[in-house]
């Protein structure tokens, strides 16, 4: 079992990935939910519940997956 | 004490990543947006879910609206969470109002993003400071011992 510095270290490096290749999922994934696990895109669907039943297909251990929405240039999201 | 925080420059926000422990579940990382705008911190579902903490399980507290969009909140009660510190080492806080946030998969028409929050209330209640130097481009949250 990990430990929980090496669960933030590997949510970090999801999360660095995700912010250095913004530009990128954009172009390529805009308006859709993307799963990102050892710095890399492993799934994405346009609703999350469908992106849940493909890693959940995959038999993909969830926990350090971070996934996001990613919209189209030009949309920001508000919190 | 000093918890760096990630400002992000190409999406315009400050982030972290912490751990969160559920009573009785296995600690799941979550990457949250520090949103000083936000009365609330919560957890989304997404990743709840990964510890088996659904909301339907929980007691409903009261609904917000995130960019026009309807989102439930749901009381979780006490978590531990852990921060990585400037030093690498892990910093325990122990948070008594935890929210988890219904996802938005049962309403196909709303787009919801799947965040969760690191809110203003996280802040007041354990009395951290935040603090922002966009010259030295760092951030971080400083606990009141060395405050």
């Amino acid at each position: 079992m990990i430990n929980e510095l090496q669960l933030i270290t590997s949510m970090e490096k999801n999360d660095a990935f995700a912010r250095k290749r913004y530009t990128e999922l954009q172009k390529r994934y805009a308006n859709e939910y993307v799963a990102i696990d050892n710095g890399r895109v492993i799934a994405h669907s346009k609703s999350i519940k469908a992106l849940s039943e493909i890693l959940s297909s995959k038999g993909v251990e969830l926990t350090t997956v971070l996934v996001q929405f990613i919209p189209k240039k030009g949309v920001e999201i508000l919190f | 004490m000093r918890l760096p925080l990630v400002l992000d420059k190409e999406k315009i926000r400050l982030a972290v990543v912490a751990t969160v422990k559920f009573s009785g579940r296995p600690p799941i990382p979550v990457a949250f947006i520090v949103d000083t705008g936000s009365p609330f911190t919560f957890v989304d579902e997404f990743n709840s879910a990964k510890v088996r903490i659904f909301t339907k399980n929980l007691t409903f507290d009261h609904n917000s609206y995130m960019g026009g969009t309807k989102v439930a909140m749901y009381k979780a009660g006490e978590v531990a969470m852990k921060f990585k510190n400037e030093a690498g080492d892990l910093f325990e806080i122990n948070y008594n109002d935890m929210k988890v946030a219904k996802t938005g998969w049962t309403r196909k028409e709303a787009v919801y993003s799947g965040v969760s929050i690191l809110g203003l209330d996280f802040f007041l209640k354990n009395k951290f400071s935040l603090h922002i130097n966009t010259i030295k481009d760092i951030a971080y949250i400083e606990t009141e011992e060395s405050a």
